[in-house]
């Protein structure tokens, strides 16, 4: 019974990491840019909600709703001001940009918020903490099935998106081929801009449930970057649902694993993507 | 006639190598102009300077009375500017029905999905396929659909014949004579010299980035293209 609680945790946390990997997979979807600074914006969300709850005596779920347009408004400006003209420099130039917005923004934190570590845990309420027992062994927790839900609701909407409106179509047709799709009057630096703008706010929400689950600090954002670039790898880098399946899968991997021993957690993590790695490196060979 | 396009002694080069030089011809409303040439004498690269997708090194674009040289390639097709380009260039991935309507601006008594899947009716049944199945006539069909998708005041069509089956070629040439017919003003670039002389009012012969011949397709002999085309004109002169 403790193994199928396991996985049912790993479910849980697998969550988490979806909806931080989907804003890097819609980068790296549409551009090619890998965005070595996704985690520091995830914990850049969490601080802006912080500010807001400093100002209003507030739920940080509702604190959350300015804070989005302002990431939206920062992802665009992201695209618009320095990742547009590093495109233009080589394929190696953005991912060097992002290491270094990286950097700035841990800074940056470091200095507005001190390195002290913390959590939207308490001020979240009840859910933060409740949980349904569904056997005695199984428990779930409240935040844990809504991180859950919301994340299947972002990653869902994104996929409509994409595939139903026309900006979503011209969304895909940009990923696929800029230069034509500047020839049938798509902007391709605004579609990049607006991939961008999405992909930071979801950075946010993602922020905003790691600071209620658990703490959060300047220097928070790399570990979970790895974790979501792991979901995004191990889903096949192909579809959102894939995605979502790799977030879980490796959420899985690190309960399992420290369940095994409690030191495990985070190595089982990696074992699992780099078994993904090299199956799919061994399957691929075997293809061609 | 007023000229729709205008081009002035322009030049583009790839890198150092110049491809266009010192190009100027106009293109009236309701105009058929073929583009012909060799390999390497610059059409495509002509065409995609006019439809903004290369960087011109010097002269000007002029669009309907108005400078174009600086808007970039997707402000051109919401002027009016469409480029068939070549080698179709679809977006593998999307279904045919999803390429056309990526192209989408609608304009009144203009071509709707619709309205193209009637123009080439061999794409109806093909509407969800992803378009990277397609043979290469259905990809070429799509490709001009997905063009008059954006309502274009003048059309630019680069190679349109370009490794396609005799059949689908009459097929594509089929459905231009009706876009000609029907007042369209176009631009086209054709190895077969036959079909371009056949197709078009106008004929504009490259040779090495400039425009070496220039004349109705009734006045110009057979002769005197190839000769152009093989850069024998000052000779036979």
């Amino acid at each position: 019974m403790t193994w199928v609680n396991d996985v049912v945790q790993g479910i849980l946390l697998g969550g988490v990491y979806a909806l931080l990997a989907c804003g890097l997979a819609l980068m790296f979807g549409v551009m090619r840019i890998i965005n070595l600074a996704h985690g520091d914006l995830a914990v850049v969300g969490a601080y802006l909600v912080l500010v807001v709850l400093d100002h209003a005596n507030i739920s940080p779920f509702l604190a959350l709703v300015p804070v989005l347009p302002v990431m939206l408004i920062a992802g665009y400006g992201l695209q618009r001001i320095v990742l547009d003209r590093a495109l233009r420099a080589g394929v190696l130039v953005p991912l060097l940009s992002t290491f270094g917005l990286s950097i700035v923004i841990q800074n940056i934190l470091l200095e507005k918020f001190s390195p002290d570590v913390r959590s939207l845990g308490g001020q979240a309420g009840s859910i933060a903490t409740g949980s349904w027992s569904v056997t005695n062994a199984i428990s779930i927790s409240q935040i844990g099935a809504l991180i859950v839900v919301v994340a299947i609701a972002v990653l869902g909407g994104l996929q409509l998106f994409l595939s139903r409106t026309q900006a979503g179509r011209r969304m895909r047709a940009t990923a696929q081929d800029p230069d034509t799709a500047e020839l049938v009057g798509v902007d391709s630096r605004a579609v990049y801009a607006r991939a961008t703008a999405l992909a930071v706010a979801i950075a946010a929400v993602a922020g905003l449930f790691l600071a209620i689950r658990s703490t959060f600090y300047p220097f928070a954002g790399p570990t979970q970057l790895i974790f979501a670039f792991e979901a995004v790898v191990i889903g096949g880098m192909t579809s959102l649902w894939g995605t979502l399946a790799g977030g879980m899968i490796l959420g899985v991997a690190q309960t399992v694993g420290g369940q095994i021993n409690t030191q495990y957690p985070v190595l089982a993590g990696h074992i699992v993507f780099l078994a993904v790695l090299a199956l799919r490196a061994a399957l691929g060979r075997q293809i061609s | 006639m007023t000229a729709l396009l205008s081009v002035r002694d322009l030049d583009a080069r790839h890198g150092l190598l110049p491809a266009v030089r010192d190009v100027s011809f106009e293109v009236a409303e309701g105009e058929t102009v073929a583009l012909v040439g060799a390999n390497g004498a610059g059409k495509t690269t002509l065409l995609r300077t006019i439809a903004g997708a290369h960087r011109p090194s010097g002269g000007s674009v002029s669009f309907d009375g108005r400078d174009v040289t600086r808007v970039r390639a997707h402000a051109r097709v919401g002027l009016g500017i469409a480029l068939v380009p070549e080698g179709r260039k679809l977006f593998p991935q999307l279904t045919v029905e999803e390429n056309l309507l990526v192209a989408r601006r609608p304009r009144e008594n203009g071509w709707n999905l619709e309205r193209v899947l009637e123009a080439f009716p061999l794409l109806q049944p093909l509407r969800t396929r992803i378009a990277a199945t397609l043979s290469g006539g259905e990809q070429q069909a799509t490709a001009i659909g997905r063009a008059l998708m954006t309502n274009p005041r003048l059309l630019l069509l680069d190679e349109v014949s370009l490794g396609l089956a005799p059949v689908a070629v009459d097929a594509v040439y089929r459905s231009l004579q009706t876009l000609i017919e029907s007042g369209a003003t176009m631009v086209l670039v054709e190895q077969d010299l036959a079909r371009a002389l056949a197709a078009a009012d106008r004929v504009i012969c490259m040779l090495e980035g400039r425009v070496v011949l220039t004349g109705t397709s009734s006045e110009l002999s057979r002769e005197e293209i190839t000769g152009a085309y093989f850069g024998l004109h000052g000779v036979a002169q």
